[in-house]
């Protein structure tokens, strides 16, 4: 069984560095064998339609590839934001912190799966 | 907005993506200062980060200025977009879709509409398009004063190194400092390569100078060293045969002494005749001595030369027997020369052909061919001719043949043939099969 992918988003993301996270994501779930997504956006403190349209793709591409993708850790103001936009994330399953976001995954694939990490960006 | 109370609170230019984000930060900070609360601050900067990228996207750069200003007494943060794009084709179209899709073109527009409280969108294909973006301030604001305004720049300056892109783009400037450096070295150093290049040059002619120096050296050594040779064995020479002489002198005057009586005056007058014979020998050979020791050697002036005339010179000075006879060939030329040489060659061999001529008649016939780049002189007789093996010798000094007729020669005559047309470039050399000789010398033309 694979394992769960762990994506820390810590630095604004500018498009070219939103689209290799994009590549980049799609090419480890490929190598990794993994089964799910946890994109943590704690520290992102704006999505707008380009970085919603980033998730989305993450959530799409990933799903063709047998993985589910957890978007967790989203600011308040930011989830505000989207409900007044009426953007909805189709596709990516949102949970409240990581902890939550690994509880909706195993839910959903089984017990059985192994544990893995990833962090994306600077740690500041 | 009735009036602007701070039109002009950060402007920032819209060049690249890095330039959105640090506009959707202010418009982040700026409404956090203006005391909204979170939400309105990720709208504002929501909304600002939408029409900033589009900017981007479509036309490639922009502006985008911050501004606070009023309208129906109320106060607004405001953000003024503008491009000089070629306007939005079909904004219409746009802005009247209902329930945009992310993925729908335009979104961004409405999206952006959707999150502000004033939106107003001028497109112009002409005038490009500006967009002006405010929300409202809430009624419990901070104090704004010129100088809040002027602090909140302040901190924007201050903070302006640690954005992301400012960091990035500190860097660039960094690396285009040191490549500029680097430029500057690499022409410095090409500029002491070519110096290098320019000394090695100059040391490799020098080489070349001193190479050509020792040869030359090396040349004038040999020179010396022969010269040196021929001086040791003309001195050995020389004091020889002057003390042939004035032995015989010596033994005449002891002689002379020792007659009794002024009687036998026959006798003394004898020994005063073969002392006169002897001290006429010494003469001549000093002559000679002095002549070779010059001959080609000095700076004499060159004139204009007949040889023809100059034979008939030479063959009058000397004294012919009765039998001999001289042919001049004809094509004598006219030459530009030191006429004394010519003298001096022409006297010799002219001498010599008649000097050791076994026969009371005889034929000497003097020629010239003209050949390319030098004449060549012949003086032919029909003596006795010269065997093979001495036809080097006899260019000797002092080196005699024949032991009776050389009873008036110095052993000079052919040497300073010799040693003249070598100084002049040329040769002298004696054919000779059996009877007769023929001595031949060249002449630059």
């Amino acid at each position: 069984m694979g394992s769960f992918l762990l994506v820390t988003i810590q630095v604004d993301l500018y498009d070219r560095l939103a689209l290799n996270l994009e590549t980049d994501l799609i090419r480890m779930v490929s190598e990794t064998d993994a089964r799910g997504v946890l994109i943590d956006i704690s520290a992102v403190g704006l999505v707008d339609s380009f970085m919603g349209r980033i998730l989305n793709n993450i959530a799409t591409m990933s799903r063709i590839m047998d993985a589910e993708t957890v978007v967790v850790g989203m600011q308040p103001a930011v989830a505000i934001t989207l409900v007044e936009l009426g953007l909805t994330l189709a596709g990516v399953h949102t949970a409240l912190n990581v902890e939550r976001g690994m509880e909706l995954l195993h839910k959903r694939l089984g017990s059985d799966v192994r544990e893995g990490g990833r962090f994306y960006g600077n740690s500041e | 907005m009735d009036k602007y109370l701070y039109p002009d609170v950060v402007k920032l230019t819209l060049a690249n993506e890095l330039d959105v984000v640090l506009a959707y930060k202010r418009a982040r900070q700026l409404s956090a200062l203006t005391g909204m609360n979170l939400p309105s601050q990720t709208k504002f900067a929501t909304a600002v980060s939408e029409m900033g990228r589009n900017v981007v996207e479509h036309v490639g750069s922009g502006t985008i200025q911050f501004s606070i200003g009023e309208q129906t007494g109320r106060l607004y943060l405001t953000a003024i977009i503008t491009d000089r794009g070629r306007g939005i084709p079909d904004l219409d179209a746009i802005l009247n879709v209902a329930h945009p899709d992310i993925r729908t073109k335009g979104c961004g527009i409405i999206h952006s509409r959707r999150l502000v409280d004033l939106f107003q969108l001028d497109s112009h294909p002409d005038r490009g398009t500006r967009a002006q973006l405010s929300l409202r301030i809430p009624v419990r604001h901070p104090v704004f004063s010129k100088a809040v305004v002027e602090s909140w720049q302040e901190q924007f300056r201050r903070e302006i190194h640690v954005s992301p892109y400012e960091e990035i783009k500190q860097q660039n400037m960094d690396i285009l400092d040191v490549l500029e450096a680097l430029r500057l070295k690499s022409i410095e150093t090409d500029h002491q390569l070519d110096e290098i290049r320019k000394l090695n040059a100059d040391l490799a002619q020098s080489n070349g100078e001193i190479t050509q120096l020792l040869a030359e050296r090396s040349d004038a050594n040999a020179l010396l060293g022969k010269m040196n040779k021929e001086l040791e064995q003309f001195a050995y020479t020389v004091s020889h045969d002057l003390k042939a002489p004035l032995k015989n002198i010596e033994g005449f005057l002891n002689l002379l002494r020792k007659i009794p009586e002024v009687t036998e005056h026959d006798r003394a007058s004898l020994y005063c005749d073969m002392l006169l014979e002897q001290v006429r020998r010494m003469d001549k050979l000093i002559f000679g001595i002095l002549s070779y020791a010059k001959s080609g050697r000095e700076q004499v002036e060159k004139t204009t030369v007949q040889m023809e005339k100059l034979l008939r010179g030479v063959i009058d000075s000397l004294s012919i027997p009765a039998g001999m006879q001289i042919h001049l060939g004809g094509g004598l030329p006219v030459l530009v020369a030191e006429e004394i040489y010519l003298q001096q060659l022409f006297g010799n061999l002219i001498s010599n052909a008649i000097k050791y001529h076994d026969r009371p008649e005889g034929n000497i016939t003097v020629q010239c061919q003209a050949n390319e780049g030098f004449y060549q002189f012949s003086v032919a007789d029909d003596g006795p001719g010269i065997p093979a093996q001495y036809h080097d010798k006899i260019f000797r000094m002092y080196y005699t043949l024949n032991g009776s007729a050389a009873k008036d020669s110095t052993g000079l005559g052919l040497a300073i043939v010799q040693k003249i047309t070598a100084e002049k470039g040329g040769k002298a050399w004696v054919e000779s099969t059996g009877r007769g000789a023929t001595f031949y010398f060249t002449w630059p033309r």
